[in-house]
C-alpha cells in the first residue's frame, strides 16, 4: 500500500472516530508490515515494483482494512462510545479551559508570535533613533 | 491476496493469535507469518487484518504490547496476560466443542 492510502485509510479511520492512538500505531504497523513484505520479495529475487505490489496485495485494501478497524467499537475513542457523557463533560470542560485558550493559541503559533514582537521591538527602536536624531538636530540649531 | 475466508473465519485469528502468543511475544509479522506455517497455508488471511484483532484483544486486557528496538527498528511485540491466557482456554474449549459436534454430525449414517 503506497504512502498515500496510508494517508488515505488514517484519515478514514480518525473521520470514523477511531482513536488517535490506536490510529497511529495501526498505520505504522501496517507501514512496518509492508516493508517486511517487500524485503521478503526482493531476497527472493522480485523486482522492486513487484515486491511492492505484493506487499499492497497481502496487507489488504485500505476499505477492507478501515472496516475491519471501524467495526470494533473498543477501538473509538471514549467520545464515540459515550456520546452522552462527552455531551455532559465537554462543554463544562470548554467552558473552563477559555482562559486559557490565549495560552495555547500563543503556544501554537510561538512562532508568529516572536516574529511580531521581534518586528514591533525593531520598529519601536527605528522610532526611538529617529526621535533622538530629531532631538539632537533642533538641540543643535 | 490469496483466497480468504471471511464469514467463518469470526473468531479464528482470535484464537489463532493468542496460541501463538502463549508460545512466545511475537510482532505482527512474525505472527502471520507463524500462523501460515503451523496451519500449513490452510488460512489465509489478509495480513493487515490481525492488527485491530490484536488491538482489541489489547483493549481488553488479553495482550500486552511493548516496543522493542531490534536491528535499527522499532517493533511492537505482543505479549499474552493473565486475562489472556483464561480466554484462550475459553475459546479452545469452544473450538473443540464445536469441531466434536461437527465430526459427529459427519460420522452419523446419513438418512437420505
Amino acid at each position: 500500500m503506497p504512502e498515500r492510502d496510508f494517508d488515505m485509510l488514517r484519515n478514514q479511520l480518525l473521520d470514523s472516530g477511531v482513536a488517535p492512538r490506536h490510529v497511529i500505531r495501526i498505520i505504522s504497523e501496517l507501514s512496518d508490515h509492508h516493508d517486511d513484505i517487500e524485503r521478503e520479495g526482493l531476497e527472493n529475487g522480485m523486482s522492486q515494483q513487484s515486491a511492492s505490489a505484493m506487499a499492497s496485495d497481502r496487507i489488504g485494501t485500505q476499505n477492507t482494512l478501515a472496516a475491519q478497524v471501524i467495526c470494533k467499537p473498543e477501538l473509538r475513542s471514549w467520545v464515540y462510545r459515550y456520546p452522552r457523557l462527552a455531551r455532559l463533560v465537554l462543554p463544562v470542560a470548554y467552558v473552563a479551559m477559555l482562559p486559557l485558550a490565549p495560552v495555547f493559541a500563543g503556544v501554537a503559533n510561538a512562532p508568529i508570535i516572536a516574529r511580531w514582537c521581534a518586528c514591533l521591538f525593531l520598529s519601536g527602536l527605528i522610532t526611538a533613533a529617529m526621535m533622538l536624531v530629531m532631538q539632537i538636530s533642533i538641540a543643535l540649531s | 491476496m490469496g483466497q480468504t475466508n471471511p464469514p467463518f473465519m469470526s473468531g479464528v485469528p482470535e484464537l489463532l493469535l493468542l496460541r501463538l502468543l502463549a508460545q512466545r511475544e511475537m510482532y505482527g509479522y512474525e505472527l502471520v507469518k507463524s500462523i501460515r506455517l503451523v496451519t500449513d497455508e490452510a488460512i489465509s488471511l489478509g495480513e493487515g487484518v490481525i492488527y485491530p484483532v490484536l488491538h482489541s484483544l489489547e483493549r481488553n486486557g488479553a495482550l500486552k504490547a511493548k516496543r522493542k528496538a531490534v536491528g535499527g527498528r522499532t517493533r511492537v511485540y505482543y505479549s499474552l496476560t493473565a486475562k489472556g491466557k483464561r480466554r484462550l482456554e475459553a475459546l479452545q474449549q469452544n473450538w473443540n466443542r464445536i469441531q466434536a459436534g461437527i465430526n459427529a454430525s459427519l460420522d452419523a449414517p446419513s438418512h437420505a
